[in-house]
């Protein structure tokens, strides 16, 4: 080995070996990775936040700092909540009975049970965020009808203000102008709004419009801003659930997120986001949706990786979303795209392989990568019926038209109860299904002679296509996505296909 | 999409023929021998699902090759290779001759597209127009590639010439073998 002209030299003559597998040894893999992946949807989804868990734990411990709170009777996390549902975190309270920390998608609400919030004299911390290096988004002491705003890194900025409806307030900040809480003085105790998106003026109508009815915080749903929807209150959840909603040019199409931080807790992340770029998690450091993950509770979900440990698997962040109908009453179609679009957009692992690691860079390059999506005006599906290879752009594009499509149309329709009668019935192998479904959407659109964007009715998956996007998992549908990724590369490699 | 079973044959030839070298590929593209493995026999899974598709397609070992570098790009994979839990089946070992590791040496120093295409072209036997299909760039891409490739690795060879022997050299084969 003298020169570098022996690299080619040693390559060409290398031999690595290892005992090939028989092929029912791999048909026995294959069955063995089927099964998993068809009979363990919840639990694949659980491995994974498993490792969220295990990598926060390890690395960002969920204390709740009992000296930092300053109270004796902060328990410790004990539940753990399950995938779907956001347990109340005790946060605990010192003479007013406990105190609740209330996460919810997109807001956190500190009030206090036993009364519904603080006693006039009591005083109570509430924790709206995990101890440690995330440290607390804010913390809020009601001290004996003297309310203060704490910060991690000390205390809050903070002044006194009317209210629209006449309440003196106090607005506190944190170094993070935009890491706002409130606290009003209401009948018997205080209530408090912490929340990382809105300005003084929106926070102000919505704690204005905030009263404690029967031990519960209810809210006037016309005082949130645009975009924002709340869930209902019960008995046994007695505070409000907030759908942090997308506003501005990415639509209305509401996600919940919330990150698991440690056992027995769940914190609320607060993400701002426009198309294919999700900026920010609950630390404020930048993340991308990396796949799409439907659920079997009414709602698909996507896994986000934090960008910032982009190689460190374990940094998942899993959060929802929720058919238009439901929680973003109006929302059309093109505003479903419009989401999906940037979902789609950031599910290519090319791209994501590719990404700068910087942020400006990363934006910049998805921007670049989304302004290069839009269908080519000439593209001719029909040439994939007749053989003739598709070019990269037409082929790329067909790609991600079916990629999509699947998760595109239970979006838009929601139809559960159908679902749910598919997948009681349907026997899902993702080839094969995907295969023959992929052919017909073929067929269909080739039929068309589209040289534009199909509409959407055209891109309605069978059912059964449709069931395996409720129960498959991550790693189905990133499956099936590759299976047809690679049948697609084959087709333009070899220029036609022989059978 | 199970393949006919009169294809079997013809099919675990293709896969005898062929397995040693996805592995080796993959090492050379940088990935630990039991992740080789792993990788190679999950491209293989797929060529059994699609042998009736795959077979008749001119280059089956294009689209294997293909098939195997999604896979090791896939970052949902990687993070399901932490979760593994040891699904290899068959081969567990993967044996290198001397060539084999001193060419791991010297692609240490490439970067990843640069291996990609020095791999491809002298490893794996595609053409450069192969290895453009493959890699999804250009011909002229794929030739300054290898050529700045071969370059970093001459340079790579004369500092090492020059100092102590590069370390795996002096490793056993058999250190560098599987699990």
């Amino acid at each position: 080995m003298t020169n570098g002209t022996d690299l080619a030299e040693l390559l060409a003559s290398a031999r690595v070996d290892g005992r090939p597998p028989s092929v029912a040894e791999l048909r026995q893999r294959g069955r063995r990775a089927r099964r998993r992946r068809l009979g363990a949807v919840a639990a694949a989804g659980l491995a994974v936040l498993a490792v969220g868990v295990m990598v926060a734990a390890t690395r960002r411990p969920p204390t709740y700092d009992v000296a930092t709170v300053d109270s004796t009777t902060v328990p410790p996390p004990t539940a753990s909540p399950s995938a779907t549902e956001a347990q109340p975190v005790l946060a605990g309270g010192e003479e007013g009975g406990p105190a609740v920390l209330l996460p919810s998608e997109g807001w956190q609400l500190a009030v206090l049970e036993g009364g519904g919030y603080t006693a006039p004299d009591a005083t109570v911390r509430a924790v709206t965020g995990p101890a440690g290096p995330l440290g607390p988004m804010a913390w809020i002491r009601f001290n004996a009808g003297v309310e203060t705003i704490e910060y991690p890194d000390g205390p809050a900025t903070h002044h006194d203000t009317t209210s629209p409806a006449g309440h003196t307030v106090r607005v506190g900040w944190s170094a993070a102008p935009e890491d706002l809480a409130a606290i009003r003085v209401v009948e018997g105790g205080s209530l408090a709004i912490t929340s990382f998106d809105l300005d003084e003026t929106e926070l102000l109508s919505l704690i204005d419009s905030a009263a404690v009815v029967d031990g519960r915080v209810e809210i006037d749903t016309a005082a949130l801003p645009a975009g924002f929807t709340a869930g209902p209150t019960t008995p046994d959840r007695p505070y409000l659930t907030f759908s942090y909603a997308l506003r501005g040019a990415a639509g209305a199409v509401n996600v919940s997120i919330s990150r698991w931080v440690g056992a027995g807790s769940d914190v609320s992340a607060f993400i701002r986001y426009r198309p294919g770029i999700v900026e920010r998690t609950i630390d404020g450091r930048p993340a991308l949706i990396a796949s799409a993950d439907p659920t079997t509770d009414n709602q698909a979900s996507a896994l986000l990786v934090d960008s910032a440990s982009w190689d460190e698997p374990g940094w998942a962040y899993s959060f929802t979303i929720l058919p238009p109908t439901d929680t973003a009453p109006g929302a059309t179609a093109a505003e479903v795209e419009t989401l999906l679009s940037s979902l789609r957009a950031v599910e290519h692992d090319e791209l994501l392989a590719e990404l700068p690691a910087d942020l400006e860079d990363r934006q910049a390059a998805i921007d670049r990568w989304l302004a290069d999506a839009p269908v080519p005006a000439t593209a001719d599906l029909g040439v994939l019926r007749e053989g003739p290879p598709l070019n990269r752009s037409e082929a790329e594009w067909f790609y991600q038209v079916l990629k999509c499509s699947v998760v595109l149309d239970w979006a838009i329709t929601g139809n559960d109860e159908r679902l749910d009668q598919v997948a009681a019935s349907a026997t899902w192998t993702v080839g094969a299904d995907m295969n023959r479904y992929w052919e017909d959407l073929v067929a269909k659109l080739a039929d068309q002679k589209l040289s534009g964007p199909p509409r959407v009715e055209d891109l309605v998956p069978r059912p059964g296509v449709l069931a395996s996007a409720r129960t498959a998992t991550t790693d189905d549908a990133r499956w099936a996505t590759t299976l047809v990724d690679d049948c697609r590369w084959a087709m333009s490699l070899t220029g036609q296909r022989r059978s | 999409m199970a393949p006919s079973h009169e294809h079997q044959p013809e099919l675990q030839a293709f896969i005898d023929r062929h397995y040693g070298r996805l592995v080796g590929l993959l090492r050379f593209q940088g990935a630990e021998p039991a992740d080789a493995e792993d990788l190679a026999q999950e491209a293989m899974m797929r060529l059994v699902a699609g042998w009736d598709r795959v077979g008749l397609l001119d280059q089956p070992w294009a689209w294997l090759v293909k098939v195997a570098l999604n896979l090791s790009r896939s970052r949902w994979r990687r993070l399901q290779t932490t979760l593994r839990l040891g699904h290899l089946v068959g081969g567990d070992t993967v044996h290198h001759d001397q060539a084999a590791i001193d060419a791991l040496t010297l692609l240490d120093g490439l970067t990843e597209r640069q291996r990609t295409a020095v791999v491809l072209r002298h490893y794996a036997g595609f053409s450069v127009r192969e290895t453009a299909e493959v890699m999804g760039v250009a011909e002229g891409t794929v030739k300054s590639l290898c050529s700045a490739g071969l370059q970093t690795a001459q340079r790579h060879a004369r500092a090492d010439g020059d100092g102590p022997a590069p370390a795996a050299t002096l490793m056993a084969p058999e250190r560098l073998e599987g699990r």
